[in-house]
């Protein structure tokens, strides 16, 4: 299965390629592109990824929560290329026994995302400019466990 | 000679998405490649403290020696999923 991925999300998809007899609970966070950031409107975004590092981060991530949480399905996908307002750019579905598992193990995967996936996001904004969002530093960059992310640049 | 792929805000900084640089120790440094494109390319420079390095699909560290015949890729602070939580916003 694809994790990174130029196509639009499906959540059924997501569900059907989770489904699990042993789980009375699903958790399903979704990631969307709103129409505004650090208060300038937003007309679009683009997604690029190292692609072949971002599919193994993907991966793992997906094992590690399952083995952090004891849930039985955690299945992430994230969408590269030009997004348009109200599109997906992250599923993230897990599926547990028990709900209080399901979500906090679907926390934990989607904040452990941002700081790992080498998926970078490029802002286009209403009034024509462009800029990449600011982030989070990779672990074995030099400022790697700096707090704070850093801002737009434009 | 050594390929280097940039990516995210990288790439817009050093107008291309790959360079080729010369490099004159057979299995230089992490380090020391970064430190020629600081000179190579000085639009960079206030970026590399807070860029990562990989080669294939695992990041190398600042004392590693890169593999001159894989790409060395620079991959600056990531911003994946979806908008940062108003706490985390700069």
């Amino acid at each position: 299965m694809q994790r990174i991925t130029e196509h639009p999300l499906d959540i059924n998809t997501l569900l059907a390629d989770t489904e699990n007899d042993t789980c009375g609970a699903y958790v399903v966070f979704g990631g969307i592109v709103r129409n505004h950031h650090q208060g300038r409107g937003v007309a679009g975004m683009r997604y690029t990824a190292y692609g072949p590092m971002a599919e193994r981060v993907l991966e793992e991530l997906e094992q590690e929560t399952c083995e952090r949480f004891g849930v039985a399905e955690c299945r992430i996908v994230h969408r590269i290329g030009e997004l348009g307002i109200g599109e997906a750019s992250v599923l993230v579905a897990v599926r547990s026994a028990h709900r209080g598992d399901a979500f906090q193990a679907g926390q934990y995967a989607i904040d452990t995302l941002k700081e790992r996936l080498p998926v970078w996001k490029e802002d286009f904004y209403t009034d024509g400019s462009s800029g990449y969002q600011g982030g989070t530093p990779l672990a074995t960059s030099d400022a790697a466990g700096d707090s704070g992310r850093e801002g737009s640049h434009e | 000679m050594l390929d280097v792929e940039f990516y995210g805000v990288l790439q817009q900084l050093a107008g291309t998405r790959t360079l080729q640089i010369e490099v004159h120790d057979d299995a230089p440094t992490v380090e020391q490649v970064l430190e020629r494109l600081r000179g190579d390319v000085p639009a960079l420079s206030d970026h590399l403290p807070r860029v990562a390095c990989a080669q294939g699909e695992h990041l190398v560290r600042r004392g590693d020696r890169v593999d001159p015949a894989r790409p060395l890729v620079l991959l600056p602070p990531v911003s994946g999923g979806s908008h940062p939580l108003p706490a985390e916003a700069c």
